[in-house]
């Protein structure tokens, strides 16, 4: 028996023992499921210890989980120099260009069967985050007659303007957001990469 | 890269941005090479001035005094 006199702590080596660890993701099927874990049981609680680890819901597969990066996928357009914490978003094609300031042009090139979904919402509206400055993109539907690998002929494109950010110079995270109708959110923050702001030196930060 | 100037007029320049057609689109690069810098020709586009403050015909009317007080005061 433990010597510990505390009576919340006196079961905890057993919890040490029995604690089962679930695999993150079951892409069986979509939503949520309540796996029947190999419980310690009642007799082994203590105030000691969090619920959840008692109640495991874990979440599987769903639209936005197909929607985040894929470790490992192929980003087409941009270079390395782009990545960061988490994978670019499996709705980017890749973006342009990676570095520059305030007033550039932006452009997202976008793949994948939500973007037609997204087109069909009444009042679609698509926002870009530059490390928390918000700018609304404008959206295009175009042809090529150049097929390429992932997105074929088609071309859906993104355009926005860089907007003023917290830094003049340095890498800021970029995030796609999709609202539909009264500013519903469909999608929020899909992470894209990073952006590299550097100084024009030929225009004022204040014009922007 | 050329650099566009809206002057905080975000309705005009999401206007302007409906209205350019995106360029370069066959095989995507990291540069935009229709937005590169023609050396002789400027790197800044106004794109939109600043917003004038609205000011509607209906309202001249109204004398600049507030309704609680009295000119004859």
């Amino acid at each position: 028996m433990s010597d510990d006199p505390n009576p919340l702590h006196r079961n905890s080596h057993l919890h040490q023992q029995s604690l089962t660890v679930a695999p993150l993701y079951q892409y069986a099927s979509p939503g949520y499921d309540v796996r029947d874990y190999e419980s310690p049981g009642p007799r082994f609680q203590d105030a000691a210890t969090p619920r959840s680890m008692h109640t495991p819901v874990q979440r599987l597969g769903t639209s936005k989980d197909m929607m985040l990066g894929t470790p490992g996928r192929q980003t087409h357009m941009n270079t390395p120099l782009v990545s960061g914490p988490y994978p670019m978003s499996n709705v980017i094609y890749g973006y342009r260009p990676e570095s520059g300031w305030p007033g550039v042009l932006f452009q997202v090139f976008m793949q994948g069967p939500f973007i037609q979904n997204w087109q069909r919402l009444k009042e679609v509206e698509y926002w870009i985050t530059f490390e928390g400055q918000e700018v609304k993109a404008v959206f295009y539907e175009l042809d090529s007659q150049i097929p390429l690998p992932d997105i074929g002929t088609k071309r859906f494109v993104l355009q926005c303007i860089i907007p003023q950010a917290n830094t003049e110079m340095g890498r800021v995270p970029v995030t796609l957001s999709v609202q539909g109708l009264g500013g519903k959110s469909v999608v929020q923050s899909l992470f894209m990469g990073y952006f590299h702001y550097k100084p024009n030196g030929l225009v004022p930060p204040k014009l922007f | 890269m050329k650099t566009y100037e809206y002057n905080g007029n975000t309705v005009a320049m999401l206007q302007w941005l409906e209205g350019k057609l995106p360029q370069d689109i066959h095989e995507p690069s990291p540069i935009n090479r229709a937005e590169l810098c023609d050396p002789n020709s400027d790197q800044t586009i106004v794109i939109a001035m600043k917003e004038a403050p609205l000011q509607l015909p209906q309202f001249a009317q109204y004398s600049d005094f507030s309704q609680g007080i009295s000119p004859m005061q």
